[in-house]
């Protein structure tokens, strides 16, 4: 994979259009639907989809090649995402379209509970739904997800395990999954049930 | 094993990495048991989770893009080697010619301003000549200028009159022509001119004249003063 990484890099620097045509192939997917999923909006995934292509390309000779390209392609796309949406809250009149969201539009799933998971999700926070996003929706192992995050993976598996309890929890508050405890207690992450048990 | 370890194994579990020490747990702990229920419709809504797809411009104009900054980071790269080539051209042309001019500068004198120097053809060993010669020699000079000037004068003052039958005479000497009328203004111009440059020649004469009375002589006395010009 390495190999075919760097023979694909070194034929995009010497501006090779195929090359350049299956560098955007080969990314735009993942990066596409991960910037959806963070920023809940498609025409600023397009956008930010155009930027992170373009700082990859400029920045492909900064690429280290004895590390798969991947990771590399998708942490750019997080970063990017961070800033996007750290722009956004400056820009207060924008909140409006928020509402064009994915969770009231599934174009792909049907099910009311994929619908819910998807809402859930889009409130989770913003490292926890990274993690949660490439690890199923993408299927990347914890190892790559934490070179594009550039983290242990023992977070990483933190991170997912924790984004997994909250949208647990969501559902459960939405009454979409059977609750075993009154709605009011909210599930702790870390602490055992007999403790749980104790305070109520 | 408490519910804590059971955390660990159900990560395990959504993992893809189910262990038998998972359903022991449940088997003895019903609150898990139902909480693993939850936790697999979860999963079987999670396994339906798929990217969304990207709109089918997007790879088109992402290519587009790339291409265009492609052709502009060779532009710039072409336009970096077009200015350096320019500059170290440059550069190697300003040393050429202060290395050329290096040799062209340097006089055997004290000449430490940096002035250029007249290259000199007679020997520093020569002594000045006599300042009593000098000035007989201005004087001369200047005589002969005025002399000059007149006859350049008188010669020009011939064309102002058409020409005459008879061979041009020198003005200084007035002849009673045919024409008395032409011959007249003639005479006056001539006469106008030498009058006017005379006491200018004079004047020099003097002027040496008493300048070479008061050097100290080396031979004679005031015999330059009274030479007389040609």
């Amino acid at each position: 994979m390495t190999v075919d990484d760097a023979s694909l890099v070194r034929r995009c620097l010497g501006a090779e259009t195929l090359a350049i045509r299956q560098l955007v192939e080969r990314f735009q997917g993942d990066v596409y639907g991960l910037c959806v999923r963070l920023l809940g909006h498609r025409q600023d995934a397009e956008d930010v989809t155009q930027e992170v292509f373009l700082r990859v390309f400029r920045s492909l000779k900064a690429w280290d090649a004895s590390r798969p390209l991947k990771p590399w392609v998708m942490g750019i796309a997080v970063n990017r995402c961070r800033t996007w949406l750290a722009q956004r809250v400056k820009r207060p009149e924008l909140v409006d379209y928020l509402h064009d969201t994915l969770a009231g539009q599934p174009d792909d799933d049907s099910g009311e509970l994929l619908t819910e998971i998807r809402s859930a999700l889009a409130e989770v926070r913003l490292e926890y739904r990274t993690v949660f996003v490439m690890f199923h929706e993408q299927g990347q192992p914890y190892e790559d997800i934490a070179q594009a995050l550039s983290r242990p993976v023992g977070t990483i598996k933190t991170w997912l395990h924790r984004a997994r309890l909250e949208i647990l929890d969501k559902l459960k508050r939405r009454g979409m999954l059977p609750d075993e405890e009154p709605a009011t207690k909210a599930v702790t992450p870390g602490k055992s049930e007999s403790e749980r048990r104790g305070k109520s | 094993m408490n519910c804590r370890a059971w955390e660990e194994l159900l990560q395990r579990h959504l993992d893809g990495d189910p262990s038998s020490g998972l359903r022991r747990h449940l088997l003895g702990c019903p609150h898990c048991a139902a909480s693993h229920q939850a936790i697999d419709r979860l999963l079987a809504g999670v396994a339906q989770l798929s990217s969304p797809a990207s709109p089918p411009y997007l790879g088109d104009s992402l290519t587009r893009t790339l291409l265009a900054e492609a052709k502009q980071q060779q532009a710039r790269r072409w336009r970096r080697r077009v200015f350096f080539a320019g500059f170290a051209a440059a550069a190697a042309a300003l040393l050429l010619t202060i290395w050329a001019w290096r040799p062209l500068s340097r006089s055997p004198g004290e000449n430490g301003k940096g002035e250029t120097s007249v290259v000199q053809i007679e020997s520093p060993a020569d002594p000045a000549p006599p300042l009593r010669d000098s000035m007989a020699r201005a004087g001369e000079a200047v005589a002969k200028l005025t002399n000059r000037t007149a006859n350049d004068a008188v010669d020009r003052s011939r064309t102002l009159v058409p020409l005459m039958n008879g061979p041009a005479e020198p003005l200084t000497s007035v002849s009673t022509g045919p024409d008395p009328q032409l011959d007249k203004p003639l005479r006056e111009a001539a006469g106008g001119v030498s009058n006017g440059l005379a006491p200018v020649a004079e004047s020099a004469r003097r002027a040496v004249g008493l300048f070479l009375r008061d050097l100290p002589m080396s031979r004679g006395d005031g015999a330059t003063a009274n030479d007389k010009p040609s």
